[in-house]
């Protein structure tokens, strides 16, 4: 699992510290991979919309999600999810 | 000179006699043997008479009977007056022999003339047969001269045809292709076989993520790429820090 931003990277690393995730944080202020994902929401000052993939070994996307604000999807969904694709 | 003169009557009217004998030998054609015996060998020319005196008609005919008997008696006086004109008449079974002898002669030549002109035409168209031959020879030369037109137009389509002999032949090697062509597309099948569930790069379930490289906020960078085959990804969004 990987968490994207548009962030740069001093709010990246501050977002690391103070969440303690074990995943890798990546950022992307130039937001070129958030747009080919299609989650930009230009109607909240160009940051990305919460949003999930999952993509099996073979790079095809198996399940996503697409929040608005403040939204996003519980762990269960993206469990369930995985769960699909493994079984 | 009464004897002389009865000698020379004598005479004469012997002579008379002989010519009414051949006369009657003449006009009598089919009983002239009976005076053959009197006139000897006169018999033969009376043949020649016979087709005369019958033109002569009757006056021999009625002298006939008295000619016989009248030789000795009737010998001075009446033969003068009849022995002229018979005398005269002599003459012409002469002539007739002789005419018809001509006119055998002008008949006789006549078809052989006519036989030579038959003749001639045949030599003629022998000439004109050789005449033919001329114009035979002339045609030859004429045949002769088509043969150099056909062979010149022989040869050039005999050359014509070995180039379109060398055209088949690529053809026939345009055919392998066409065979080789084939299995490309024979492979090209298992592809479009692989290529289905292959998906297309988008957003959309079922499609293929789109790859990205992004550093890390540790350092270093992550690639979509070095991930796969590795095991299932999740990718998270999220607003901002906050």
């Amino acid at each position: 699992m990987v968490a994207i931003s548009v962030d740069n990277l001093s709010n990246a690393q501050a977002m690391a510290r103070n969440s303690g995730v074990p995943f890798p944080i990546l950022y992307n202020p130039e937001k070129d991979v958030v747009q080919a994902y299609g989650v930009l929401n230009p109607q909240d000052n160009n940051l990305a919309r919460p949003s999930t993939f999952v993509i099996d070994s073979s790079g095809v996307i198996r399940w996503k999600y697409l929040g608005s604000t403040y939204d996003r999807p519980s762990p269960q969904q993206v469990l369930q999810a995985l769960a699909d694709i493994s079984g | 000179m009464k004897l002389s003169g009865l000698r020379l009557t004598v005479a004469l009217s012997a002579v008379l006699l002989l010519s009414y004998g051949l006369l009657a030998c003449g006009e009598s054609s089919t009983g002239g043997d009976q005076e053959a015996g009197a006139s000897g060998a006169a018999a033969e020319p009376t043949h020649t008479a016979v087709a005369v005196p019958q033109a002569n008609t009757a006056p021999p005919a009625a002298t006939q009977a008295p000619a016989l008997p009248t030789p000795q008696p009737a010998v001075p006086v009446q033969p003068r007056g009849t022995a002229q004109p018979r005398s005269a008449l002599e003459p012409t079974p002469t002539r007739w022999p002789v005419e018809t002898a001509a006119s055998q002669a002008t008949l006789t030549p006549a078809p052989v003339p006519t036989a030579i002109p038959v003749v001639q035409p045949t030599a003629t168209p022998e000439s004109t047969a050789t005449a033919a031959p001329p114009t035979a020879t002339a045609v030859p030369p004429t045949a002769t001269a088509p043969p150099p037109t056909a062979t010149a137009a022989a040869q050039p389509t005999a050359t014509a045809v070995p180039p379109t002999a060398t055209a088949v032949p690529p053809t026939a090697t345009a055919v392998p292709p066409t065979a080789t062509a084939v299995p490309p597309t024979a492979t090209a099948v298992p592809p479009t076989a692989t290529a289905a569930p292959e998906p297309v790069t988008g957003t959309e379930v079922g499609q293929l993520a789109p790859s990205f490289t992004l550093p890390r906020f540790d350092g270093g960078e992550f690639s979509t790429d070095e991930r796969l085959g590795q095991g299932n990804l999740v990718i998270v969004f999220y607003r901002a820090y906050w």
